[in-house]
């Protein structure tokens, strides 16, 4: 297949929103390029077992491995049109659009697109608390990547802690795993009430995956604690034990008084998800703070078109709304970067679009009753004590973000200079969601209004030997 | 809570799980100096949980143990020193044969790529340096 100077389409993300975009634009006819960080397409959700694992029972690896060789399925059946580059990462999106991939072969290269699809997914919300360093904690994505793709057991004795539909899944994938899963903790309240299952009304997918978690549980004798928490891991060098205890229903304020200590070496924290709008932002566009949708997304309008002409946002990584949402958003965008390319009549573009658009809209409801559910509240900023590690990179404490805003930080920028927090490795994105909540506690304002860090490129580190052979090659 | 039930202890490959897959060939790592076996395809956070190791660097201020956390590539916080080189993220590097990797065991943090007493002292002296991660040399 010869390359295009200019690609009509870059598709960067390939998970579910990416691949589903990948694919519709594709069957459309359009020619369009897909980049993708990790060794095999799939996501976060549908991460494959690396090349050199054989698979011998697919029925052992779980749901989401079928589900995810069915979405890859679809896009084999495109696979004339769409070329797929693993290994590379984005580092930036200059103007044009052109953006700046460096490729895991080493050197950087720069892709001249017409259109681009960001479709860059979500990360776990990081919420801290004394102790949340030790090795043995892990985030949900963590503990899932390790059984679903590297087949390796995490720990023996495991707490799962957190918010949302995803513990169910989790402990589940654990329990599978021989881990011994004490107990799951969801700091809200159960999701099989009365109100989600009308607004779940048929939306029998999720309603099942919902249920047969659930029962897995209860077969496996797993309790789950409703408005409970961890307030504190323990360890010296190594997870050994966790104090857990309720929280208050309506503000998850931490009820210290009835905690609990019980020995693991396995904690697994998931608070719900964080977009990751790095690429959004540094192609101009225009972000809002929307709680229900994890924090900073970017401006679109319903067929996935950010305020920057040619660039798309789709899945996750505009607004956090599971996979079965991000693969109906990124065939939505798919479709409408095909119609912009003139590969599709208007007409027959939104005669395709009619389907995705209709299964997003009956996902709304469940959504908004799981969003309203998991909404992080106020009393998880109770959880850090003044030595509380904030950011992880430079080992800025709760404390010192707390005289920082004694000192009169009242955003996450002025803290950054005072403190140091976010300049580190992960360019704040474990920091600055927690920070954000911990400013908007200590000042009683809104979480927008701590702002955000401001991306810079390179989004994602590379040595400068990387970016050296780069330059070589351009000259 | 049920604490009734036994705590399984479990050494070398029985944190593997076994069914549904082949792992690739076998291959042989050097983590602090001790020799570490592991399988192509696992990441060296994979491997070196697998082998019981789940610190995998120490904070440059602090000294404190950090392990895997994010999984995804995104925290930084498995960051080890890879064949001299600091700052590789465990979780996305694939094992390799003959792999030597520092956990910065002897109490050093990730910034200097000596903290892997495997390595020839030649070894790092190519090291690179990350760009984008905005830390200043002198703290």
């Amino acid at each position: 297949m010869s390359r295009p100077a200019v690609w009509p389409l870059v598709v960067v993300g390939g998970g579910p929103a990416g691949v589903a975009a990948a694919t519709e634009a594709a069957r459309a006819g359009l020619r369009c390029l897909l980049l993708d960080e990790a060794p095999a397409l799939g996501g976060q959700i549908y991460r494959q077992p690396p090349r050199e694992f054989t698979v011998r029972d697919p029925r052992k690896l779980g749901r989401d491995y079928l589900r995810g060789r069915r979405l890859l399925g679809e896009l084999s059946e495109a696979a004339d049109r769409v070329e797929v580059r693993s290994g590379t990462s984005v580092l930036d999106i200059v103007d044009g659009p052109e953006l700046v991939c460096a490729s895991s072969g080493g050197g950087t290269s720069s892709v001249p697109a017409e259109r681009v699809i960001l479709a860059t997914g979500a990360y776990d919300r990081p919420v801290p608390f004394p102790g949340w360093t030790l090795p043995g904690v892990l985030t949900a994505g963590g503990a899932q990547a390790l059984v679903k793709t590297m087949r390796v057991q995490p720990g023996d004795r495991a707490l799962v802690a957190g918010t949302g539909p995803l513990l169910m899944v989790v402990a589940n994938q654990l329990h599978h795993a021989g881990v011994h899963v004490m107990a799951v903790l969801e700091a809200g309240r159960s999701a099989f009430t009365a109100g989600t299952a009308r607004r779940a009304w048929r939306q029998w997918g999720l309603l099942g995956d919902g249920g047969r978690y659930r029962l897995g549980l209860r077969m496996a004798g797993i309790p789950v604690l409703y408005n409970h928490a961890v307030f504190e891991a323990h360890g010296d060098g190594e997870l050994r034990s966790v104090t857990y205890g309720p929280v208050g229903a309506a503000d998850w304020q931490p009820v210290r008084a009835q905690r609990h200590r019980v020995d693991v070496d396995l904690l697994v924290t998931g608070y719900g998800f964080v977009p990751s709008t790095e690429l959004c932002v540094l192609a101009g566009c225009r972000t809002e703070y929307v709680d229900h949708l994890g924090g900073w997304v970017p401006v679109r309008d319903d067929t996935m078109q950010t305020t920057v002409a040619g660039i798309f946002a789709a899945g996750d990584g505009a607004g956090v709304a599971g996979s079965v949402a991000a693969v109906e958003e990124g065939r939505i965008a798919g479709i409408t970067a095909a119609e912009q390319a003139g590969a599709i009549s208007a007409a027959e573009a939104q005669r395709r679009r009619r389907v995705p658009l209709r299964r997003l809209r009956s996902l709304a409801g469940v959504r908004a009753a799981l969003d309203e559910i998991s909404r992080p509240r106020p009393g998880l900023c109770q959880l850090a004590t003044d030595t509380t590690i904030m950011c992880r990179c430079e080992e800025v404490t709760c404390g010192e973000v707390r005289e920082a805003v004694a000192e009169g930080a009242r955003d996450l920028q002025a803290v950054k200079l005072l403190t140091r927090l976010g300049m580190g490795a992960c360019q704040g994105r474990n920091c600055t969601p927690s920070t954000a909540a911990l400013l908007a506690a200590e000042t009683g304002h809104p979480a927008q209004q701590a702002g955000r860090i401001n991306p810079r490129p390179p989004v994602r580190p590379v040595t400068l030997g990387t970016l050296a052979a780069g330059q070589e090659e351009a000259r | 809570m049920q604490g009734d039930r036994r705590c399984r202890v479990t050494v070398g490959n029985e944190r593997r799980l076994a069914g549904g897959i082949s792992r690739g060939r076998r291959v042989g790592l050097v983590v602090d100096g001790d020799a570490v076996t592991a399988f192509e395809g696992e990441s060296v956070a994979a491997a070196l949980l697998a082998a019981g190791r789940r610190g995998l660097r120490a904070t440059p201020r602090r000294g404190d143990r950090r392990g895997m956390y994010c999984g995804i590539g995104l925290c930084f916080e498995c960051v080890t020193v890879v064949d001299g080189q600091s700052g590789v993220r465990a979780c996305l590097t694939p094992v390799r044969e003959g792999m030597r990797i520092g956990t910065g065991q002897d109490g050093r943090g990730y910034p200097d790529a000596d903290a892997d007493a495997g390595v020839d002292a030649d070894a790092d002296a190519g090291a690179d340096v990350d760009a984008g991660a905005g830390r200043g040399g002198a703290r």
